[in-house]
């Protein structure tokens, strides 16, 4: 299963690679947006976890640039990861096309059964995964 | 941008104060002819060393100790005090602009000592002040500058020094622009513009000042707009430094907002005016913004050409925060050009430069905030005692009324005396109803204050919490991954499981203290689903009868006469009734506690209940109130006995009422408290309970289902494909942990994970088989997921070793579904006829 996290800040990139390890997955990361897309350009994922704040290209915008791609990758599944748990912030991370939000500090069952829900909408074969 | 308005300022500072020794010593008496001529002489000094102050700091202090030496050799008089003060004014601010602080902080400190008891008050001492207070920003201290930069604001008030004034305000404005407060920095810079208007170095400052403010606001016009205004001062007062660092400011902008073409000419211009060698400090940062649009223009190899130039400018100066910009501009230009290895070097420098900013701009604005809520705190108290002393007041006020009241029943029967006494007696009356008035009146304003401490408190507790949730984040989720690590045990495990707790406790007062301010902001998502009442009650109790039980008490749970579904914001309720439970762990010593759900019609409407009650110390009546109120633990002693932020309860009821309902209470001391959450009880739609509560026993809908597997995201991907379809889902590691879960709760299909075992011989399938024997006695049916068929003859056959049916990876979600639909609907019937299906292995 591909995973690509894209996140600037290297501790937080290591907490999520390390419980990806956990479920046995080899987590892909890019330290900001503009690699992110490259690397998304480059290469199909099953699911892209996005920081929102960082330097450069924020979040939202790098969702909007991969919702406005014009092949399959655009419907990727994304999940943002944010520290901020501003009121209605879940629902503009879905108005502007992610598919869930997990809030800081993550709850690694969190995160696995939102990769879990994400995986099954896609209603494919579940073999993908292991 | 802040070093070169510091400095700005410090010039303005310099020219405009007139702390020349006669004016400050116009009070004092002046000594005759020779004193008065080595003061002239020291005066000289003094004049030069100012003007030498802007272009060349050293040869000011030079002169400023000369003049300082001079003096010394005076008789002592007032006089000379103040020439002194003003000369070690002149070092230390020369001392500043050489970045020499220590040495800066001495001269000005024993200066405004002596000028405290010589001319308190005056012109020098506010400059003074001044200069204490921007030693005190560089050195990182905010709060001590914005004391000092405030003091010297009311000295020159008082004077009616209008410019002084002006740049008292700017200086507070710089403080805020440390601490990123836009909004602040926007009002600062705008009082001191209406302070003293039309002076050309003023303008510059504030319109520099605000257009970075609403640039950083994303105010994109206005800031143009401002920009404008600071060139046009910047051209006035001949200063193409000036004009030039305000250029790459507005080229920034530009290139924000996309204005490619607009950004390239201005940064054409601000090289052009950057020719004059004074502003040739500009140049780096032009360069800078050159290349940032070379890159947006798509061009990368001019990028890289204008990065390495722009370095070269720079020198050893590119490892400030100024140049931060410049290494994010550098690692995109490498990156763009292939060479890895720099781009990440100057990412990396970019990141320690971001990071010391926004540490500072974090810890500048946590101690702003934490100094309102200190200042508001102060005021909270001393309304607090105002109350109370409002309140003796009213009632003192009201018991007089009623003793005049009294008494002039009395002597109404005197009908001589009445008229005289009525007419004195009914004036007292009025007096007195008036006081209690006037008392209301002002109790009206010290709940106003009250209210504004407790935001201010709520807010800077807000701002400081959600700064720790980042690095919860590497704890907490470090601790996962290590509990996720089955070789991880003993004393080991036990530590890092107390690091666990730990954090997550943390966690909990992060989270309610922002549910407190977003409660206050009155920003609440509410997300009422149809859910299922017992399970929440009955998986809460599970969890806090652990921490009951440690604490030696028991606790009972009873939902005979409550809804099973009800529609509600579950999140909420579970939080509500969680901190409620908690509450009562916490303040019961010994005995029991117990949860109750229920219902009952209130007024026609129909309401749910859930009851906690405990044996523990009670509340006083007085304090009923009390306890929701926010940070408020009764009896202060408890607080070390009973920690926490005293959030809880507070939270509790907001919660309640902003799903229409309430938190209720009533206790007595020593023998327990009774907590009642009441809400409005929606009825939840007929037909999901049906199809939940009438899915017959032999079909997917109606089956206990056990899926034998390790990994959690596989497991988290079943749950999301199953849990909404069967009607109960749990989850065993491997076999034998499957085996001791089989008993319980009637499960009745199992889905065995088999991809390890068939790349085992022998061994793993005799596993199977003694698996299998188990599960058929139990009755239930054994599902295996195996790999694809590979080659014929020899390859383990899961159906030889017991197992009911097949299923073959790879097997997509709706396909899976399918295929346990159809395996447990036939091990239902097994005298049915088979189903003719390929995809279904069947025992015959």
């Amino acid at each position: 299963m591909q995973i690509l996290f894209i996140e600037d800040d290297a501790m937080n990139r290591r907490v999520v690679k390390d419980m990806l390890s956990v479920a046995g997955i080899d987590m892909h990361e890019a330290v900001d947006a503009e690699a992110g897309l490259a690397m998304i350009e480059a290469k199909s994922f099953d699911i892209v976890l996005m920081d929102l704040r960082m330097p450069g290209m924020d979040g939202l915008t790098a969702v909007r640039h991969i919702r406005a791609r014009h092949d399959a990758k655009a419907s990727v599944p994304i999940i943002v990861i944010t520290a901020d748990s501003a009121t209605n912030l879940r629902r503009d991370c879905l108005a502007q096309g992610a598919d869930d939000m997990l809030v800081k500090p993550i709850a690694m069952q969190e995160l696995f059964d939102s990769i879990g829900q994400m995986m099954a909408r896609q209603g494919g074969s579940l073999e993908l995964m292991f | 941008m802040m070093a070169h308005n510091k400095a700005l300022l410090a010039a303005i500072l310099l020219s405009a104060s007139s702390g020349s020794v006669a004016a400050a010593g116009r009070a004092a008496p002046v000594p005759l002819a020779p004193a008065a001529q080595r003061l002239g002489t020291a005066d000289e000094l003094i004049a030069e060393s100012r003007r030498a102050m802007p272009t060349d700091p050293v040869k000011a202090r030079e002169q400023a100790g000369a003049a300082r030496a001079a003096l010394a050799t005076e008789p002592p008089s007032a006089a000379r005090q103040i020439g002194i003060a003003t000369a070690a004014w002149l070092e230390g601010e020369a001392s500043i602009r050489l970045s020499e602080l220590p040495r800066a902080q001495a001269v000005i400190l024993a200066a405004l000592r002596s000028i405290e008891r010589a001319a308190p008050n005056s012109k020098l001492h506010g400059s003074l002040l001044s200069s204490r207070a921007g030693i005190e920003a560089a050195l990182g201290r905010p709060l001590a500058a914005l004391n000092d930069y405030q003091r010297a604001y009311a000295i020159f008030h008082k004077l009616g020094e209008a410019r002084d004034q002006a740049i008292a305000l700017q200086n507070i404005g710089s403080i805020y622009n440390d601490a990123a407060d836009y909004e602040r920095v926007l009002y600062y810079y705008g009082l001191a513009h209406d302070a003293f208007p039309d002076d050309p170095i003023l303008d510059l400052s504030s319109s520099n000042n605000q257009a970075n403010a609403l640039d950083e606001l994303g105010r994109f016009a206005l800031a143009e707009q401002a920009y404008g205004e600071a060139l046009r001062a910047a051209r006035r007062l001949g200063s193409p430094p000036a004009e030039a660092r305000i250029l790459d400011n507005l080229a920034q902008a530009q290139l924000k907002q996309g204005h490619l073409s607009e950004a390239a000419k201005t940064v054409a211009r601000g090289l052009s005016v950057a020719r004059d060698p004074r502003a040739a400090d500009s140049i780096p940062l032009l360069m800078r913004t050159a290349a940032q649009l070379a890159l947006a223009n798509d061009r990368p190899r001019k990028a890289l050409d204008l990065v390495e130039r722009s370095f070269a400018a720079a020198g050893e100066k590119a490892l400030t925060t100024r140049y931060r910009e410049l290494h994010h501009a550098a690692y995109l230009a490498y990156k763009r050009n292939g060479q890895e290895k720099q781009a990440l070097d100057h990412f990396e420098t970019y990141k320690g430069l971001s990071d010391q900013g926004r540490s500072l701009a974090a810890s500048t604005s946590a101690t702003l905030a934490a100094a309102r809520f200190d200042f508001a705190n102060q005021n909270a108290r001393i309304a607090t005692l105002k109350t109370g002393q409002l309140q003796r007041d009213i009632a003192l006020s009201r018991l007089k009324a009623r003793q005049l009241q009294i008494v002039l029943g009395g002597l109404l029967t005197l009908v001589t005396v009445v008229a005289v006494l009525l007419g004195l007696y009914l004036r007292s009356l009025r007096r007195s109803r008036d006081a209690i008035g006037a008392v209301n009146l002002e109790l009206v304003d010290v709940n106003h204050e009250l209210e504004a401490a407790l935001l201010a408190k709520t807010q800077f507790l807000a701002t400081t919490s959600h700064e720790i949730r980042t690095p919860l984040n590497g704890v907490l989720g470090m601790t996962q991954v290590l509990l996720a690590d089955p070789a991880v045990v003993g004393d080991i495990r036990e530590r890092i499981m107390l690091m666990h707790k730990a954090g997550g406790t943390m966690q909990r007062l992060v989270d309610d203290i922002l549910d407190s301010a977003k409660t206050d902001a009155g920003s609440f998502d509410l997300d009422r689903t149809f859910g299922n009442l017992h399970e929440l009650l009955s998986e809460g109790i599970v969890l806090w009868r652990a921490k009951a039980e440690a604490a030696g008490l028991t606790l009972r749970l009873d939902i005979e006469d409550c809804p099973e579904f009800i529609v509600e914001d579950m999140g909420r309720l579970r939080q509500i009734v969680f901190n409620i439970v908690a509450n009562a762990i916490k303040f019961t010593p010994q005995g029991r506690i117990d949860v109750k759900a229920t219902t009952a019609t209130i007024d026609g409407g129909d309401f749910l209940k859930v009851i906690v009650s405990d044996t523990g110390i009670g509340i006083a009546q007085r304090d009923l109130g009390a306890i929701f109120e926010r940070f408020v633990q009764l009896d202060g002693s408890t607080t070390r006995q009973f920690a926490g932020t005293g959030l809880g309860l507070a939270i509790c009821r907001n919660l309640a009422r902003t799903l229409d309902g309430d938190v209720l209470v009533t206790s007595e001391v020593g023998v327990g408290s009774q907590f009642t959450v009441l809400l409005p009880l929606r009825a939840a739609p007929v037909t999901s309970v049906v199809s939940e509560l009438s899915a017959p026993a032999d079909t997917l809908e109606g089956s206990s289902l056990l899926i034998v597997r390790a990994n959690p995201l596989a497991q988290a991907m079943f749950a999301a494909v199953l849990k909404p379809i069967v009607a109960r889902l749990a989850f065993a590691a491997s076999m034998d942990e499957a085996v001791a879960a089989l008993p319980d709760a009637g499960t009745n299909l199992i889905l065995l994970e088999g991809t390890g075992l068939a790349a085992e011989t022998g061994d793993g399938l005799a596993r199977l088989r003694d698996f299998a024997a188990g599960v058929a006695d139990q009755g239930a049916c054994l599902v295996v997921l195996w790999p694809a068929a590979t080659a014929g003859p020899g390859e383990p056959d899961p159906l030889a070793c017991g197992a009911n049916f097949v299923i073959r990876k790879p097997v997509g979600a709706d396909s899976l579904v399918a295929q346990l639909r159809a395996a447990v609907s036939a091990h239902a019937q097994p005298d049915a006829l088979p189903v003719m299906d390929e995809r279904l292995d069947r025992v015959a």
